[in-house]
C-alpha cells in the first residue's frame, strides 16, 4: 500500500485554500490518480429518513418507528424496517463523509440537478464529473462513462460516452440483429476495415477543415474505433439495478477506461404520495452501496492498489422532501439535501453542516468545516469545487467563484 | 468543365490523400482553396450550402441534378434553396425545431396504451408526443400566422388519439388543407377554451403538476418553450425569515416577501389558467378530460387570480392572446429556428442577426416559410462571420454537427431503411440509442459525440446491408437494382454513389473513387463474400464524416 501524507487543515491555515489544496494533493501525487464514482438518486430523497435527526422540532414530521442513533461520529436516523442502511453504516462509518443541508436553490427536478451536478441552473454548464474526466481526457479511452442519471457535458461532449439504452449491442454489432428488422452485419475483419477508412477520412477532414467540430469529430472516431476495437463489454443488463451499473463501473475504473463513471437509481424517489417509498429505495440503495464499496476494496485498480485507494465514491440526489407529510401521506420538494462521500482525503466519519429548527440548510466554514449559522446552506458548486480540488482541477475554471471546503478534507 | 475540375482537385483530393494516409498539411495543395471556391474559413461554396439546407429544410440530400445544376450555374442556388421550404418534408424540420422546446419525445408517458384498451404501446406514446409538433408543422405549412400555435381552435389528431381524446374531426378548409401525414384536424370537445398548443393535452400530460406545485412547473416549460425565458434562472435565496414547513407562510411569503414576489407575483397568475389541467382521479380513462369545474381552484390554493405580467386576463384563450401579443413571442420563435439552423448555442453576437430575422417574419405576417427563408440566406448560416446592419457580427457556422436523428432521416431517405426497436424509430427513443448518441427530449446536443459515432455506424451498416440485400428502396438502391453484387464494383458505379451519397463529383478514373475500390478488394480479402465487401463498401460511404460534419 502507498502512503502519501495527509493534508490536515491546519495545513491549510496559512495558505490560499485552493493552492493548499492543489499543492498538498499535487505533491503526493494522490489527486492525479484519483478516480470518481458518481451515483445520483433521482427524483429527491428523504433526508429525514436516514441523514437528519430532527426529532422533537415543531413542524418537522419523524417517521413514527425512527429514532435517533450514533454510529461512529456519525448522527443518523434509524429505524427498524432499514435493516440493510444500519447494516451499511455500521460498516462504512469510517469511510463516510455526510454534507446536510446542501443548497440546491429550487423545488423543480431538472434545475435542482444542475445544481446538484453543476453547481448553477444555466444548461450550458459542465457537471462535476465530466470536468473531472476531461481534466485527464489525454490518458483515458473513455474519460466520462455515464451508466445512467443525468449528465450535463457542456461542451464536453466528446468525453461523455453514454452507456444508456442498447450501447452493448451497438458496440458489438448485435443491434442489427435485434432490430425489428433483422439485417446481417458486417463480421469483425471487414468491420476494421471501414472503421480504418472512416479513421483516415475523419483525418483528412480535420487537417483540410481547421475546425473545432472536425478536431473533435476525429476524436470520437478514435475513441469509438477504439472501444470497438478492443470489444470492451459494457455489463449493462436491461433494467439494471444500482449494483449491477456499479460493477460494470467498477470493471471500467479497474482497466483504466474511464476516470470519472456515473450512474442514476432510476427517478423513484419523487415520494409526493406515500413517503414510506423512500424506506423501500433507501434499503435497496444501501444494500447495493454497501457491495458496491466492499468490490472497490478488493479489486486492484490499474497501478495495482486497491481501487477504494483512490475512488472517490459521491452520493447526491438534487433535492430533499418537505418536513411535514401531505395529504398522502407524502412529501413534497424541498430545496436543502443530504450528500455523502466516501473514500480517502476525506475527513470521514463525521457529518458537515445541518439544518436549522425550520429545516433551512446550514452552511460550513470552508476552512474548518464546522456548521456556520451565517450561511444558508453548504453551496452544491463548493462541493463541486472541493471535488475538482481532490482531483487536481483548478475549481476556478470549471465553477468560478465556488469555494473550496477544505475543512472537509483529510 | 473548369467547375468540375475545380470540384475535382478541391473535394476528391483531399480524401484520396487521407485514404492514402498523406494529410493535406504535409503537401504543397494546403494552399488550395478547400470546397467550391471556398475559403478555409471563409464561406461554403455553393453545393455545400446546398447540402446545408437540403439535409436542415427536407431531411435529406440533394439530388444529383440539384447538385449538378449549382455546379453548372451558382446562380441556381438561392432560388433552389428557397423553394427547399414548399417541401412537404420541411414539416419534419419544424416539428425537430419544436421537439426541443415543448420536449413531449419522451420514451414513455405515465399511462399506457392498455389503460385505454390498446395494444400497440409504442403508437400510443408517439402519437401524444407529437400532438404540438404537428400544430406547429400545420401553421408552417400553410403559412398560418405563428401567433396560431397559442390561438387556434383546432388541435392535430390520429385515428388512436381520436380514439383515446374527447376530440370531433374539422373538415379543413380549401387554405389549410396540407396536414400532418395520419393526423387530421380536430378540435376537443370537453369545454377547455381552445388556444392552441394551450390547449392540448399533450402538454399537460409530458408536464404535469400537483395541487402544491399548483402548475408553476407547466408554467416554467411553456415559458420556455414560447417565451424563451424562465423564472428558474432566477437566483433562488430561500428567505430566511420564511418558515418553509407552514403552508400559509409560504403563502403569505409568495404574496408579501420581496424574495419570493419577485418571481410568484407574475408566475402564479400564469399559472392559475391552468386548474382546469389538473388531474387529481386515478383512473386513467379520466386523465383526457379537461375540468372546467377546476378553473377557479386559485381562489382557494394559491389565490392569485390569472393574469399576464401584470394584465388581468380571464381564461385560457386570454392567455393565447397575451402570449401572441408579448414580443418575446416572436423573438423567441427567431430563436430557437435560428439557433436549430446554426447548429450552436447563440451568443450576444448573434442579437443583430436574430432582429433581422425578426424583422423579416414579421413583415411576413409571422409565417415561418419565410423565417426560414430569411435564415438559409444568412451570411453566418451560409458560413461567413460577417457584420450585421443591426449590429454584431455572428460566428460563421463553418461546420454543423448532425443530430442521429439528422442522420438517420438522411440515410433513410437514400436507402429506405430506418432502424426500429420496440416499434419506433431507434434514434427517437432513450431506451434505444438516443441517449447513447447524447440526445434527450431536450434534443441532441451541437458537438461530436463518441456515442454520435458508434449509432451512425450501425445506421450505416443497417442501410447498406438492407440496400445490398435486396431490402432497400431510394435512389441507393434504384441505382444498384441492375448491377452485378456478386462482383467487384465498377468505378462508374462509384462515382455515381458518390454524387448519390456525399454530393460530391469525382472521376471514376479518380483517387477518391480507386479508395474505394481498394476498400472493396480489402473487405473482400476480409470476408471472402462479395456481399461483405459491397455493404463494407456502402457503409464506409454512408458513415462518411460529411454525413454528420456538414
Amino acid at each position: 500500500m502507498q502512503h502519501r501524507p495527509h493534508l490536515t487543515r491546519r495545513a491549510l491555515l496559512g495558505l490560499p485554500l485552493s493552492l493548499a489544496v492543489a499543492a498538498a494533493l499535487g505533491a503526493a501525487g494522490a489527486g492525479n490518480s484519483r478516480r470518481f464514482l458518481f451515483i445520483h438518486a433521482e427524483g429527491g430523497w428523504d433526508p429525514l429518513c436516514v441523514f437528519a435527526p430532527l426529532f422533537g422540532r415543531a413542524g418537522i414530521d419523524m417517521e413514527a418507528d425512527a429514532a435517533p442513533w450514533t454510529v461512529g461520529g456519525l448522527s443518523l436516523v434509524d429505524s427498524p424496517s432499514r435493516p440493510a442502511v444500519r447494516h451499511f453504516f455500521e460498516s462504512w462509518h469510517h469511510r463516510t463523509l455526510v454534507l446536510n443541508g446542501v443548497s440546491t436553490r429550487s423545488v423543480n427536478h431538472e434545475t435542482c440537478q444542475a445544481v446538484a451536478l453543476t453547481g448553477g441552473t444555466a444548461n450550458t454548464r459542465t457537471d462535476f464529473p465530466t470536468l473531472l474526466a476531461a481534466a485527464r481526457a489525454d490518458d483515458f479511452r473513455l474519460p466520462h462513462v455515464a451508466f445512467s442519471g443525468p449528465v450535463f457535458p457542456g461542451e464536453h461532449s466528446v468525453l461523455v460516452s453514454r452507456a444508456t439504452g442498447l450501447i452493448q449491442a451497438t458496440v458489438n454489432g448485435e443491434l442489427l440483429a435485434i432490430a425489428d428488422q433483422p439485417m446481417t452485419g458486417l463480421g469483425q475483419p471487414a468491420s476494421r476495415v471501414v472503421r480504418d477508412y472512416l479513421a483516415r477520412r475523419a483525418e483528412t477532414l480535420a487537417h483540410g477543415r481547421a475546425s473545432d467540430r472536425s478536431a473533435a469529430y476525429l476524436e470520437a472516431v478514435r475513441r469509438a474505433g477504439g472501444l470497438q476495437d478492443d470489444r470492451y463489454q459494457i455489463e449493462l443488463e436491461p433494467k439494471a439495478t444500482v449494483l449491477s451499473q456499479a460493477k460494470a463501473a467498477i470493471a471500467a475504473l479497474r482497466d483504466g477506461v474511464c476516470r470519472v463513471a456515473t450512474l442514476g437509481t432510476g427517478f423513484l424517489w419523487d415520494s409526493h404520495v406515500d413517503n414510506t417509498d423512500q424506506t423501500v429505495n433507501f434499503e435497496a440503495l444501501f444494500g447495493d452501496l454497501d457491495k458496491v464499496l466492499a468490490e472497490l476494496a478488493v479489486t486492484p485498480g490499474p497501478e495495482g492498489r486497491p481501487l477504494s485507494e483512490d475512488t472517490l465514491v459521491v452520493l447526491s440526489s438534487e433535492m430533499g422532501r418537505t418536513p411535514g407529510y401531505n395529504d398522502t401521506a407524502g412529501r413534497d420538494h424541498w430545496p436543502f439535501t443530504t450528500m455523502l462521500l466516501f473514500g480517502e482525503g476525506l475527513s470521514t466519519d463525521r457529518v458537515v453542516g445541518g439544518f436549522d429548527d425550520l429545516y433551512g440548510g446550514i452552511g460550513v466554514d470552508p476552512a474548518s468545516g464546522e456548521a456556520d449559522p451565517e450561511r444558508r446552506g453548504i453551496a452544491a458548486a463548493d462541493v463541486g469545487a472541493t471535488l475538482l480540488a481532490l482531483g487536481d482541477v483548478d475549481p476556478g475554471e470549471g465553477i468560478p467563484g465556488a469555494e473550496v471546503l477544505g475543512g472537509l478534507l483529510a | 468543365m473548369v467547375t468540375l475540375r475545380r470540384a475535382f482537385t478541391t473535394l476528391v483530393l483531399p480524401l484520396a490523400l487521407g485514404t492514402l494516409g498523406v494529410t493535406v498539411g504535409a503537401c504543397s495543395e494546403e494552399a488550395s482553396p478547400p470546397a467550391d471556391g471556398a475559403t478555409e474559413a471563409g464561406p461554403l461554396g455553393p453545393v455545400e450550402v446546398l447540402v446545408r439546407a437540403s439535409l436542415d429544410v427536407r431531411g435529406v440530400r440533394p439530388s444529383p441534378e440539384e447538385v449538378r445544376a449549382v455546379l453548372a450555374e451558382p446562380g441556381a442556388l438561392d432560388p433552389l434553396v428557397a423553394s427547399f421550404v414548399d417541401d412537404t418534408r420541411f414539416a419534419r424540420a419544424i416539428a425537430d425545431v419544436f421537439a426541443k422546446a415543448f420536449r413531449t419525445r419522451v420514451d414513455y408517458y405515465g399511462l399506457f396504451a392498455s389503460d385505454f384498451g390498446l395494444s400497440d404501446e409504442a403508437a400510443f406514446h408517439a402519437s401524444i408526443a407529437e400532438e404540438p409538433l404537428a400544430l406547429a408543422a400545420w401553421i408552417a405549412m400553410n403559412d398560418r400566422p405563428y401567433t396560431d400555435l397559442v390561438e387556434a381552435d383546432v388541435t392535430l389528431s390520429n385515428d388512436l388519439l381520436a380514439t383515446i381524446w374527447p376530440v370531433e374531426a374539422v373538415p379543413p378548409s380549401a387554405e389549410d388543407g396540407w396536414v400532418p401525414e395520419g393526423f387530421h384536424l380536430a378540435r376537443y370537445t370537453d369545454g377547455r377554451p381552445h388556444a392552441g398548443v394551450l390547449s392540448q393535452n399533450a402538454i399537460y400530460w409530458r408536464h404535469t403538476s400537483t395541487i402544491d406545485n399548483a402548475n408553476r412547473g407547466r408554467s416554467e416549460a411553456l415559458s420556455r418553450a414560447l417565451l424563451c425565458t424562465s423564472w428558474l434562472e432566477r437566483p433562488i435565496d430561500f428567505p430566511k425569515d420564511v418558515d418553509l414547513t407552514d403552508h400559509d407562510a409560504i403563502v403569505e411569503a409568495v404574496h408579501e416577501n420581496p424574495g419570493c414576489t419577485a418571481c410568484h407575483a407574475t408566475l402564479d397568475p400564469f399559472a392559475s389558467h391552468l386548474w382546469g389541467f389538473m388531474q387529481t382521479n386515478t383512473i386513467a380513462t379520466e386523465w383526457p378530460f379537461y375540468h372546467v369545474e377546476g378553473e377557479h381552484d386559485w381562489m382557494t390554493e394559491t389565490k392569485r387570480p390569472p393574469g399576464y405580467y401584470g394584465s388581468p386576463t380571464g381564461g385560457l384563450a386570454d392567455l393565447g392572446h397575451a402570449i401572441a401579443r408579448d414580443p418575446r413571442f416572436v423573438s423567441c420563435a427567431v430563436e430557437r429556428v435560428y439557433g436549430a439552423f446554426l447548429g450552436r448555442p447563440l451568443t450576444l453576437s448573434d442579437d443583430g442577426a436574430l432582429l433581422a430575422h425578426r424583422e423579416v417574419f414579421l413583415a411576413s405576417g409571422l409565417h415561418l416559410k419565410a423565417l426560414v427563408r430569411s435564415v438559409l440566406g444568412d451570411a453566418a448560416y451560409r458560413g461567413r462571420t460577417a457584420a450585421s446592419p443591426y449590429g454584431g457580427a455572428p460566428e460563421g457556422a463553418v461546420l454543423k454537427t448532425a443530430s442521429a436523428a439528422g442522420v438517420a432521416t438522411a440515410i433513410e431517405g437514400l436507402t429506405g431503411y430506418r432502424l426500429n426497436v420496440y416499434g419506433r424509430r431507434a434514434v427517437d427513443t432513450d431506451e434505444a440509442l438516443r441517449g447513447i448518441a447524447g440526445g434527450s427530449d431536450a434534443g441532441y446536443p451541437t458537438e461530436p459525440s463518441t456515442g454520435l459515432v458508434l449509432v451512425h455506424q450501425r445506421l450505416a451498416e443497417g442501410a447498406a446491408a438492407a440496400v445490398i440485400d435486396g431490402l432497400g428502396s431510394g435512389p441507393v438502391a434504384d441505382r444498384l437494382a441492375s448491377e452485378d453484387l456478386g462482383a467487384r464494383p465498377a468505378p462508374q458505379v462509384l462515382a455515381e454513389l458518390l454524387l448519390l451519397v456525399l454530393s460530391r463529383t469525382a472521376l471514376p478514373e479518380g483517387p477518391e473513387v480507386a479508395a474505394l475500390l481498394a476498400l472493396w478488394d480489402d473487405a473482400h480479402l476480409a470476408s471472402s463474400r462479395p456481399r461483405d465487401a459491397w455493404v463494407a463498401t456502402l457503409t464506409a460511404l454512408l458513415a462518411d464524416p460529411e454525413m454528420v460534419l456538414y
